[in-house]
C-alpha cells in the first residue's frame, strides 16, 4: 500500500513501525537516554522508539521537546522516521535539527503497528 | 511557501549546514502555518536560554550551532541564574557551569549579553508596525500589543534561526488581516495594579490561543499592560491583546463570543495561587522590573524580609543604592532559576505568570498580593 503525504525532512529510510495513538510530547513522555516511551498514560510505556519509524498524531507539550528530540539524536536513540497526522513546530523542528525524515499529511489509523515502512520522504510518500 | 534564489541557495547547503537548517526551520514553519514568503525582521529575541528549562539536550545544540553569527540584533531570554552574582542566588557550581556554557555558545554567535524578558525596558524598542522574531511569551504580548510591532510566538530553535537568517514566515501577527479580537471581555470595575495581572490570567484562561479584546478600561499605564500580557501569556497562549482606546491597534470579528467579567473570577485566581501564609522570600520583577518600578519599590518599602528583584543588566547597572533586605539579580528570573533547589518553599509575588510556574514547573507553593501589601 502507498500512502502520500508531505515532505517535512527529505530522505529515504526504510524502518520498523511502533504506531502511538496518542500524541507525544518529547518533554515527559520519551526518555531521551535510552529513548523509550515513559508516558504512564500510553499504551506503548516501555517500549522504545529507536531507528524505529515512529507515527503518532502529533506533538504537543513544551517547546524544549525540540531539544529533547536533538538529545535522542546525540545519543543515538533517535527514531529513523517520524511521521505525522499534522506536523507542528515542536516535532517539525525536532526532526529538522536532527536529520531525521519525516513526512505529515498520513491517515495514520491505517499503517499497522510492527511492519516494515519504507518512507520515501524526498517524495512523499511511504509504502508497506 | 516561495523562497528565492538565494534562500534556496541557503536551503541548499551553499552557505554551510547550519544556515540550511535554520533556513528549513523556517521554510516548514512556512509551509505548515500556509506563508506566502520569508519578511526581514528588526531583531530576535531568543527563549531557552536557561540550563534548568532547556537542560544538556539544548546546550549540545546551542554548542554545535555556535559557529554561526546572527545577522540581526538579538537578545537573550533570561539565564537561570544571575551570571554575575550567581553564588549570592545559591546557585550550585555544577549549575553555574553548563548555565555559563550556554551564554559562551549564544554570544559566539553574536547574539547580545542582554538575557531579558522586558529588552524594550533596555534599549531594545521594536517599532510600530516593524517585523521582528521574539519567543518569550510576555515580550510577545508587549510588542504586539503595546508597542504595535508584529512577532509570533516562537520556540527557541525558530527564534534563533529568524536571527541567523534575518528573516521569518510571513503568518499569523504578522499579517495585519490576522491582528483582529475573537473574544470579547466588557469589564466594569475599576482595577487595581494587582487586579491587571489577575486579569490577564482570567482572560488567557478562556481566550487561549485566540487574541481577546477588552472593553471598559478608562486608563492603563504600559507597566499594568505588561502585568496583563504577562498574565495572559501565562493562563493561556495569548500573543495578543487589545484594549479600546489604548492599544495602538484594536479591532473586532463580526459578533464575538462577549463575556462579561465579574470581580469574583479575579477574587478565584488569586485564592489559587495563595496556597501559603508565611513567604520565604518576596519577589518582584515578572516580567523583569522597569528602572522606574525599582526605584518605587525602594522608596516605599517598609518591610525588613527578604526581597528579590529581578531586572536586566541594563536596569540594574542604573542602580545606585540599594535597601539592606533587597537583594537585586539580573540575567534571571524566578521562572527559569532553579528555586526548587534553593531551601524556598513559599514565594510571595504580584505576579500571576511568577505564581503559575512557580506551582507548575518548580513544585513551589505562592502566596499572591499586590506590591504595596508585600512590601509594607
Amino acid at each position: 500500500m502507498i500512502i502520500k503525504g508531505n515532505k517535512i525532512v527529505p530522505g529515504i529510510v526504510k524502518a520498523r513501525s511502533i504506531v502511538s495513538k496518542k500524541p507525544i510530547s518529547f518533554l515527559g513522555d520519551i526518555d531521551p537516554k535510552k529513548g523509550v516511551i515513559i508516558d504512564k498514560y500510553n499504551p506503548l510505556k516501555g517500549e522504545s522508539i529507536v531507528n524505529k519509524c515512529l507515527i503518532f498524531p502529533y506533538g504537543k507539550g513544551s517547546t524544549v521537546g525540540s531539544y529533547i528530540i536533538y538529545q535522542l539524536y546525540k545519543n543515538n536513540k533517535a527514531p529513523a522516521a517520524i511521521i505525522n497526522k499534522k506536523a507542528e513546530a515542536i516535532i517539525a523542528v525536532g526532526a529538522i535539527i536532527s536529520d531525521i525524515p519525516m513526512i505529515d499529511g498520513i491517515p495514520i489509523e491505517k499503517i499497522p503497528n510492527k511492519t516494515e515502512i519504507l518512507m520515501n520522504a524526498n517524495e512523499g510518500y511511504i509504502e508497506f | 511557501m516561495y523562497l528565492t534564489k538565494y534562500e534556496e541557495e541557503i536551503l541548499n547547503g551553499e552557505l554551510g549546514q547550519i544556515k540550511a537548517k535554520a533556513m528549513r526551520i523556517l521554510a516548514t514553519l512556512g509551509d505548515i502555518f500556509d506563508a506566502e514568503n520569508l519578511i526581514p525582521i528588526d531583531s530576535a529575541q531568543i527563549a531557552g536560554v536557561s540550563y534548568k528549562t532547556i537542560g544538556d539536550a539544548g546546550l549540545e545544540f546551542l554548542e554545535d550551532w555556535s559557529n554561526t553569527q546572527v545577522v540581526v540584533e538579538s537578545r537573550m531570554n533570561p539565564a537561570g541564574m544571575d551570571l554575575k552574582n550567581w553564588r549570592e542566588m545559591g546557585i550550585s557550581e555544577s549549575f553555574a557551569e553548563k548555565q555559563l556554557k550556554i551564554i559562551k555558545a549564544l554570544t559566539s554567535m553574536g547574539v547580545k549579553e542582554s538575557c531579558s524578558c522586558t529588552p524594550y525596558h533596555a534599549g531594545l524598542v521594536p517599532e510600530k508596525g516593524s517585523h521582528i522574531a521574539w519567543a518569550e511569551s510576555s515580550a510577545v504580548a508587549y510588542a504586539n500589543s503595546v508597542l504595535g510591532a508584529m512577532t509570533n510566538r516562537e520556540g527557541g530553535p525558530s527564534a534563533l534561526s529568524a536571527a541567523i537568517i534575518g528573516k521569518t514566515p510571513n503568518y499569523g501577527l504578522h499579517l495585519k488581516k490576522n491582528r483582529i479580537g475573537e473574544l470579547l471581555f466588557d469589564i466594569n470595575f475599576e482595577l487595581s495594579d494587582l487586579d491587571y495581572s489577575l486579569l490577564g490570567y482570567y482572560i488567557g484562561s478562556i481566550a487561549q490561543n485566540k487574541i481577546p479584546a477588552i472593553k471598559g478600561i478608562k486608563k492603563a499605564s504600559n507597566l499594568q499592560l505588561k502585568a496583563l500580557g504577562a498574565g495572559a501569556a501565562a493562563g493561556g497562549g495569548v500573543a495578543m491583546f487589545m484594549i479600546e482606546n489604548i492599544t495602538p491597534e484594536f479591532e473586532i470579528i463580526k459578533n464575538p463570543e462577549k463575556i462579561s467579567v465579574e470581580y469574583n473570577e479575579l477574587v478565584k485566581i488569586q485564592e489559587q495561587f495563595s496556597t501559603c501564609n508565611h513567604p520565604d522570600i518576596i519577589s518582584f520583577g515578572c516580567p523583569h522590573c522597569s528602572y522606574e518600578e525599582i526605584i518605587d519599590i525602594f522608596n516605599k518599602v517598609k518591610t525588613e524580609q527578604e526581597i528579590w528583584i529581578c531586572t536586566s543588566r541594563e536596569v540594574k547597572e542604573r542602580i545606585q543604592k540599594i535597601p539592606n533586605n533587597i537583594k537585586l539579580f539580573c540575567d534571571t528570573c524566578m521562572v527559569v532559576a532553579p528555586i526548587e533547589e534553593m531551601g524556598i518553599t513559599c514565594l510571595a509575588t504580584d505576579s500571576t505568570k511568577c505564581a503559575h510556574y512557580s506551582q507548575n514547573l518548580s513544585n513551589l507553593k505562592t502566596l499572591i498580593k499586590s506590591r504595596e501589601e508585600l512590601i509594607s
